[in-house]
């Protein structure tokens, strides 16, 4: 699978999450296991994950915002909401034979710039913010 | 510079930042380098202001932990006494490390960082610090809980 195929794999995977779980893990192996390391979560296969997200006790939306990597491993940073209350998704998703086999995602909420060090740090702009986020 | 190499330099970044060690910045950090915290919304340019920041950083603030693995193309997790390396990009120039800290008041957080490498040191990095959290009872049927180290 070249790395083009990965990326509109990948951007298939999340415009379909939230709506249709079973479209979404089409891109996973079927012993494909999803790791949540904040919780010490661990999923095994594909219809337990088929299964956990569609009874996920919210509405998720999940937007990409930055795709990187190459071969076998790549890398998704997204903006994620669940009822519309957006936070931050990082996911690592590593492939075998066109498939994900293994996928760590960290999910990680906004907070206010501190003004201790506002005298050396830039503000972001929202523009600014997605503009930087582009591969 | 081989991806081994340059994957070594991007530990000694994480390695500097987690131990704020502003002298091992000086090798790794490229002269155009920008720090981004998404989360925030916060841009740091060049290494005379992540230094700074670093210096003037808040007594009892974030304590780094240890990097716990860095990743990569190369599909294989290489375990080492302290953490474990892979390289992420074919071309060589991107990795992503996640490792882990703890604030005074006893959170435990997840620091994802994803860097982008220019004339052989970390010209961006962009990060993402991810509390933990306790398992939701919902999905319990579905989950196994591990040791989040792994």
């Amino acid at each position: 699978m070249d790395d083009a195929t990965i990326r509109q794999t990948i951007l298939d995977h999340y415009a379909a999450a939230g709506t249709d779980e079973r479209h979404v893990a089409e891109s996973y192996a079927d012993d494909v296991i999803l790791d949540f390391p904040q919780g010490g979560e661990r999923i095994r296969g594909k219809e337990n994950i088929i299964a956990f997200r569609s009874a996920y006790p919210a509405e998720v939306r999940i937007e990409p915002r930055r795709i990187t990597g190459s071969g076998g491993v790549w890398v998704i940073e997204s903006t994620i909401s669940y009822d519309g209350r957006p936070q931050y998704l990082a996911s690592i998703w590593e492939f075998r034979d066109g498939k994900v086999v293994h996928e760590t995602s960290y999910v990680a909420e906004g907070w206010e710039p501190p003004s201790w060090r506002a005298q050396w740090v830039e503000p972001m702009t929202d523009e600014a913010r997605s503009e930087a986020a582009r591969p | 510079m081989t991806d081994s190499a340059l994957r070594s330099v991007f530990e000694r970044y994480l390695q500097a930042t987690n131990a704020r060690d502003v002298a091992a910045l000086v090798d790794v950090v490229h002269p155009d380098f920008e720090d981004v915290y998404p989360q925030s919304g916060e841009r740091t340019r060049g290494l005379a202001n992540l230094q700074a920041i670093i210096e003037h950083y808040p007594s009892g603030g974030y304590v780094g932990s240890g990097t716990e693995r860095v990743v990569g193309a190369e599909d294989r997790w290489v375990m080492t006494p302290a953490f474990t390396v892979l390289r992420i990009e074919g071309s060589g120039d991107t990795f992503t490390g996640v490792s882990r800290g703890r604030y005074p008041d006893g959170t435990e957080w997840f620091v994802v960082t994803i860097g982008q490498f220019r004339d052989r040191k970390v010209w961006r990095a962009e990060t993402f610090f991810a509390q933990t959290f306790e398992p939701p009872a919902w999905r319990t049927k579905w989950v196994d809980v591990k040791p989040s180290s792994e």
